[in-house]
């Protein structure tokens, strides 16, 4: 090794220290750096890995009475329509009012269930539950539902629990006018377990739909094609509705004929017990007609939905403005990071070539080429660069992601967050690095290999004392001990010390207390928001069109 | 004296700092002079007369502002700045007042610092040895006396194998027994090797030991003269 180099070796070794705290504090910035600005990708990753595990649908489209099959059709042909997979599903309360569950009937190919523990249901009786109840209950028990209509059975035998991309949360996950008004979990059946066969979900892959989940391309074009796809509903609903109140308005008229015939048949009987039945009758008759009037007024309010992933989703659209949030502060928090890193390095490294002038004048002295003096200081500089990104990037791209991702996925069913390369940040934050190191070497280095080498060999000048403006109260000066005016001149005599302290002390302040910050306004948001703003437990609507609706208020 | 070849010549040199200005100072003033190979060559004037100054020059570490400095045939006063280090590379071995020897690394490898840039260096261990200090080669010079480093310095300077070696008050920092062994090495090289030896000092009880002495003064030439019969140092007190 020639001995220029063995001497910038000993160098490091002899200044382990200063070579390991700026390669540490660099670390420390592109940890931050590195690690938030691959959050929001890999977060994104994650999500769409879970989706596409799960063949996630685009859509999903809802009625409360069911599809036709001539319906189904229609729709399969729509231009827009890839893929349909039919199900079932209704909400139903445990028997012991504890919670409240979402059965579906186990998807095929779209929207697919995950199953975590044990297996699928082979029989009608058997049911695969939630991720979300795995505490509440165990594999080989049996869970016993309040009387459901769409339901053959009220009593299930568990025997597997799953993940579901549609109901992602841990809790909270739609609501309901069962129980306590929050649906709990979802659940998986046989199709045979339901009563009805006409499905009521039918989960949409579309045609021509580029782009990945979260992206701007695929959410607007899935947004497009949910409208249309709604459209197509709201014709289809408009023929149902139609269709139905006909079939009653039918059987209306019946109901009037009979009527009609009745009263005349009243008119012509003088029997006590005749005229009785034919009361009777009539009564039944009134009765159904009232039936079918109030049937009309539900059917009128018969919708058909299109939902896309945002909506149908419990979660979709909360990791995915999670997600984005990241962003942001991966614009803003590593700038402190940074900005302390920066001008740290920046000041050893320029310390150093100080400390080292007469050495460097007697290289150059010996005849050593400028050349060959200064790049052993950007060696040295650039070391801790290349090292300091490395562990930086190394744990950044590892640990941050992670340790985000679990803290917002606590409240969700998710698999593990999923890591990936991302060069670009790495690069970025390596060129900031050198700006602090190679570049401070640059800017203290080529100035002093500028002078004369019998100028260099000789130790700096030292800067000129001042009187600082202070002195000038001399009322104030007076009092001062020798030690304060020393202390008050060397302030202001070393200004970039001065400088780098205040602002170095003023970004890690400012961390530390956004961090503090958000922690207790977020912890304060709940006690404030249900004891001092929202004060009541329940909440009521009135439902004018109910049928006693005009009875409310009377006595 | 026997009739050797020029190795130095200057002619009408000067060092001007704040040429035209109220404080203009001319730290070498029109100085001429011609040293001859083999010679030992002493520079002598009190602190501050310019004699530092006239060494620095002769060494390619300063430009000057007027006048020609050839050496071995060539004007170095015309040099650019990288001109200048590849002459101090090759011709110049320079010995300074502190040592200014690099602490990291030991005698040796600081002598094998200078012998690895030279073109025909004398191998290192040998120039050590010259020096006397042989067994002294892996020590570091926060562990050596003044007059060790020195001796490490002389050796760094020799290795090199230039044609001039230049010595800026080398005794300076040393005792009067240490100083003139290191005397006695310059001395001894000029003997063996027949090549230049120019000395810095402002203690003139040393002239006799040169064939050639020049007095500065007030960065003029006092006096320019030739020692027909030099003493050894050795010989000499003060």
């Amino acid at each position: 090794m020639s001995k220029i180099n063995l001497n910038m070796l000993r160098e490091l070794k002899a200044s382990k220290a200063r070579f390991f705290s700026i390669t540490l504090l660099l670390a420390l910035a592109v940890f931050v750096f590195v690690g938030l600005k691959a959050t929001t990708p890999d977060m994104n990753q994650t999500m769409r890995h879970e989706y596409a595990q799960a063949n996630l649908a685009d859509a999903q489209l809802s009625n409360s009475l069911g599809f036709s099959s001539s319906e189904i059709t229609d729709i399969q042909n729509d231009k827009t329509v890839k893929s349909i997979s039919k199900g079932l599903q209704t909400t139903s309360l445990t028997s012991d009012g504890k919670h409240v569950i979402d059965i579906i009937s186990i998807p095929e190919k779209i929207s697919k269930l995950v199953i975590t523990q044990g297996h699928q249901p082979k029989k009608s009786n058997e049911i695969v539950l939630g991720e979300q109840l795995k505490d509440s209950y165990n594999i080989g028990q049996k869970i016993n539902i309040e009387h459901n209509d769409d339901l053959k059975s009220k009593q299930f035998k568990i025997v597997g629990f799953a993940t579901s991309s549609a109901y992602m949360k841990k809790n909270n996950l739609g609501q309901t006018n069962l129980g306590d008004g929050k649906i709990d979990a979802f659940a998986g059946v046989k199709k045979s377990s339901f009563t009805n066969a006409d499905p009521n979900i039918l989960q949409i892959k579309f045609k021509n739909l580029s782009g990945k989940a979260y992206q701007d391309k695929y959410e607007y074009a899935l947004r497009h094609k949910v409208t249309h796809l709604q459209n197509k509903l709201n014709n289809l609903s408009e023929q149902r509705r139609n269709n139905l109140v006909s079939d009653i308005d039918d059987k209306i008229n019946q109901a009037q004929a009979t009527q009609t015939v009745l009263s005349k048949q009243k008119a012509l009987t003088s029997n006590d017990t005749a005229l009785q039945t034919l009361n009777n009758k009539q009564a039944e008759l009134a009765d159904q007609i009232n039936q079918a009037e109030t049937q009309k007024d539900t059917i009128s309010q018969l919708e058909y939905t299109a939902q896309s992933r945002g909506q149908f989703s419990v979660g979709y659209s909360d990791m995915g403005s999670d997600a984005k949030r990241i962003t942001g502060l991966s614009n803003t928090f590593p700038i402190f990071f940074f900005a302390v890193a920066l001008m740290v390095s920046f000041t050893v490294m320029r310390r150093m070539v100080e400390e080292k002038r007469v050495e460097i004048g007697t290289l150059k002295a010996l005849g050593y080429s400028n050349y060959k003096i200064a790049s052993e200081y950007y060696l040295y500089a650039g070391l801790t660069s290349i090292v300091g990104t490395i562990i930086g990037a190394g744990l950044g791209l590892i640990i941050l992601p992670k340790v985000i991702f679990n803290s917002f996925a606590a409240n969700y069913v998710l698999n593990d967050v999923y890591l990936t390369w991302h060069i670009t940040p790495v690069l970025v934050a390596f060129v900031l690095t050198l700006l602090s190191t190679v570049f401070a070497v640059f800017l203290a280095i080529k100035p002093l290999l500028a002078q004369q080498t019998t100028v260099i060999m000789l130790p700096k000048a030292p800067t000129t004392g001042k009187k600082i403006l202070l002195e000038h109260l001399t009322w104030l000066w007076n009092k001062l001990s020798f030690s304060r005016k020393v202390t008050a001149r060397n302030i202001f005599r070393y200004k970039g010390r001065m400088w780098m302290t205040i602002l170095g002390v003023a970004g890690s302040t400012a961390m530390l207390i956004t961090g503090f910050g958000m922690q207790q306004s977020l912890n304060k948001m709940v006690p404030v928001q249900y004891g001092e703003i929202t004060h009541y437990q329940l909440l009521g609507v009135f439902n004018n069109k109910a049928k006693n609706a005009d009875d409310y208020g009377k006595k | 004296m026997q009739m050797s070849e020029e190795l130095i010549r200057l002619s009408n040199v000067s060092k001007i700092y704040n040429a035209h200005q109220d404080n203009e100072v001319r730290a070498n003033d029109d100085l001429s002079f011609t040293i001859k190979r083999g010679e030992l060559t002493i520079i002598v004037g009190s602190s501050g007369a310019g004699k530092s100054t006239l060494l620095n020059t002769l060494g390619g570490m300063d430009s000057v502002s007027e006048g020609e400095v050839w050496i071995n045939g060539s004007d170095i006063s015309g040099f650019s700045e990288k001109q200048r280090t590849t002459y101090r590379r090759q011709e110049v071995g320079f010995v300074f007042q502190f040592y200014n020897l690099i602490p990291n690394l030991t005698a040796l490898e600081n002598v094998e610092l200078a012998n690895e840039i030279a073109q025909d260096p004398i191998d290192a261990k040998e120039a050590m040895k010259s020096v006397g200090l042989g067994k002294r080669m892996n020590n570091f010079p926060p562990q050596m006396s003044g007059g060790e480093q020195q001796r490490v310095a002389v050796a760094r300077a020799i290795a090199k194998n230039p044609a001039l070696l230049l010595a800026d008050e080398p005794t300076g920092a040393l005792d009067y027994h240490t100083g003139k062994k290191i005397l006695k090495i310059f001395q001894d090289y000029v003997n063996d090797t027949g090549k230049n030896v120019i000395i810095v000092t402002h203690n003139s009880l040393i002239k006799p030991m040169a064939d050639h002495v020049i007095e500065i003064v007030d960065g003029k030439i006092k006096q320019d003269v030739f020692n027909d019969h030099k003493i050894p140092v050795e010989d000499l007190e003060w």
